[in-house]
Parts: structure tokens; C-alpha cells; sequence
């Protein structure tokens, strides 16, 4: 099965979860979901998902300035963006656990 | 910021130009960071705006409006058509018909070439028209390969003609000091650059595609001459 197209569905839920861990800039996100082991997330998707967020009101971004390099604009939850988080991990988990039991059943 | 950054966040605004400026300034923003400290990951900057509208929900690229890309593709095949002529007549060039029409085109197609300039080398508002794609045939890739591997001798055999033209053309007129050597010399020389360049600027189509037609014009009032040659008359023929 393609790791791609699963992503698609959940990549919202693993951009949430990893800003609940701590604020984060756009490519540190990314550094952080490879470390995580979805090493398949495409960088671009990231960024996109992370402006897709923002837009609809679930995170707050604010600038912080860099030494080296440039400036980097960071993400953080908000309170809503906590709400849907809580919400979509516990869809996943009841859809996770009726994967779980389905291939438990065949396999 | 280095050259290759600030060339990439220059192609990756023009690919999001059509949405809201403050939309394209946080896009730029956020990916500043990563271009700094490891830009090979992100693709060509169409490439990354693509992938990026998908996640982002972003509609994709409208296709531009106007009538400026279709305007340039039918100049550039008119002129084409109108070089192709233009080689072939040579001597009828100087006749009232050509000696008025002809500039007509010419200035049209240099006027096409600062339209086009602003569309990149790709030429993507050209390429979306639904008349480019209806010449997009399915070519099979053997046959695409042995074209493309003759492109270098077409550029080359273009080059010869287009300047076997213009000094045609300079005798033509009448023109005889030292000078139409050289210019055929420099119009061959611009032609053979345009050709080789527009295998990755499409831009130089614009240039090359008309030179192309007029070569092949030169090619058959040429070919017409062969019997006068093999006769011995051409002794006679004001070449």
C-alpha cells in the first residue's frame, strides 16, 4: 500500500499533533514528521497543509528572528486548533482500532 | 541570500501569482528557512507550488486571461508562414507586394518577442492554449529520440541557409560592398544561438521557428536554380 496516499488523509492530524509537542517553523515541521518516521511526507505538502491550518483558524503564527539565515515564521496550536486535534485523534483511533480488527480477522 | 534562492523564490511567486499577494508572501515566507539550509529537497518551484495548492486546498493555476499568449502563437505562425514565403520569393521581395507587407510582419513578430519575454522559458500561458495542445500529437518516443538527435544538423543547416538568404537577398537588392557577408555572417551566427538556446528557452522559438521557414524557402528557390546549373544557363540568371 502506498505510505503517499495514506498520508494524504492524516497528514493534517500529524502537522496538529506535532505542533501540540512544541511551535514550530515550516521546515522544522517537516524535520520533525521525518523523525517521526514519515519519511515519505513530501515538503511541499507540509507547507501546504501548515497554510491550510492557518487559514481555517486553527493555528497562530508569530515570527522569530535567526542569527544565520532568514527570519523564520513559526506555528502553534490554538485553541481550536487543540479542539480539532483532540477530535481527530479520536476518530483515528476508533478508525485504527477497526483496521486493526478487520486484518487481525484475515490475516 | 544567494542567486539560486532568490531566482527560485522569483519563479516560485510567478507560479502563485494569481493568488492574494499576503497568500504568497506567508508561502514565501515559510519556506525562506528550508531554501537557506537545504534546497534540493523542494523541487522545481512549479513543481513545489503545485504539490503545495493540493495540501494548501488552493484552486490550481487559473489559466492567464487574455488575449496576449494566443495573440503571440498566431503571429509566430503567420510570420512562419509569411518567412517561408519570403525565402522562397527572394527577387519578388523588392516587388511592391513584399517590399510593403513584409516589414509589416517582421515588426509584428519583434513585437511578439517582448510579449513573450514575460511568459518564462517554458512559455506556459502558450503551451495551456487549447491550440498548442491540439499540436501536442502522440509521437512515438523512438521517433521524438531520432528527431531530436537531428536537432544540432537542423540548427546548423539552418544557420547556412538563413545566411545563403540573406546574401540572396543583399545581391537582391542590389547591395554589393564587403558588408553583406558579414551580415549574413551575424544572422546566421544569431540563428544558430536561437536554435540551440530554444531547446531550453521555448522563448527562442519566436525566432527560430520563422528562421526555420525562411531556411526552408531559401532551401527550394535554391533547388529551382539546380536545373539552370546543370544546364550551364545560370552564367545568364541574375542570381
Amino acid at each position: 500500500m502506498e505510505i503517499s496516499q495514506l498520508l494524504k488523509g492524516v497528514l493534517d492530524v500529524a502537522v496538529l499533533a506535532v505542533l501540540s509537542k512544541a511551535d514550530g517553523y515550516g521546515y522544522d515541521v517537516v524535520r520533525r514528521l521525518r523523525a517521526a518516521g514519515l519519511d515519505e511526507v513530501g515538503d511541499a505538502s507540509v507547507y501546504g497543509t501548515l497554510r491550510r491550518l492557518y487559514n481555517q483558524g486553527a493555528l497562530t503564527s508569530y515570527v522569530v528572528p535567526s542569527e544565520e539565515g532568514p527570519h523564520r515564521k513559526y506555528y502553534g496550536l490554538n485553541d481550536a486548533g487543540r479542539q480539532r486535534l483532540a477530535d481527530s485523534a479520536t476518530t483515528w483511533r476508533a478508525f485504527s482500532a477497526t483496521m486493526t480488527d478487520l486484518l487481525g480477522a484475515t490475516a | 541570500m544567494n542567486t539560486g534562492a532568490r531566482d527560485y523564490l522569483t519563479e516560485l511567486r510567478a507560479a502563485l501569482a494569481d493568488l492574494p499577494s499576503a497568500e504568497v508572501e506567508a508561502i514565501v515566507e515559510d519556506v525562506r528557512p528550508q531554501l537557506a539550509e537545504d534546497a534540493g529537497r523542494l523541487g522545481t518551484p512549479a513543481e513545489y507550488a503545485a504539490e503545495l495548492r493540493a495540501a494548501a486546498g488552493l484552486p490550481a493555476r487559473a489559466p492567464r486571461k487574455g488575449l496576449a499568449p494566443r495573440v503571440a502563437l498566431w503571429v509566430l505562425a503567420i510570420t512562419t508562414v509569411a518567412a517561408g514565403y519570403a525565402g522562397y520569393l527572394n527577387e519578388g521581395i523588392a516587388s511592391n507586394d513584399g517590399r510593403y507587407s513584409l516589414p509589416v510582419f517582421g515588426l509584428a513578430l519583434v513585437a511578439t518577442w517582448f510579449v513573450v519575454a514575460r511568459f518564462g522559458p517554458a512559455v506556459a500561458p502558450v503551451a495551456a492554449l487549447p491550440e498548442t495542445r491540439l499540436l501536442d500529437l502522440r509521437v512515438p518516443a523512438p521517433v521524438v529520440r531520432y528527431l531530436t538527435s537531428l536537432h544540432p544538423a537542423w540548427c546548423l543547416l539552418r544557420a547556412v541557409l538563413v545566411g545563403l538568404g540573406v546574401l540572396l537577398l543583399c545581391h537582391t537588392i542590389g547591395w554589393y560592398s564587403g558588408m553583406p557577408e558579414v551580415v549574413a555572417l551575424a544572422v546566421a551566427a544569431i540563428v544558430l544561438f536561437a536554435g540551440h538556446r530554444s531547446r531550453t528557452d521555448r522563448r527562442w522559438l519566436w525566432l527560430s521557428v520563422p528562421a526555420g521557414a525562411w531556411a526552408a524557402g531559401v532551401a527550394f528557390r535554391l533547388l529551382g536554380y539546380l536545373p539552370l546549373i546543370v544546364s550551364g544557363d545560370i552564367g545568364y540568371v541574375h542570381v
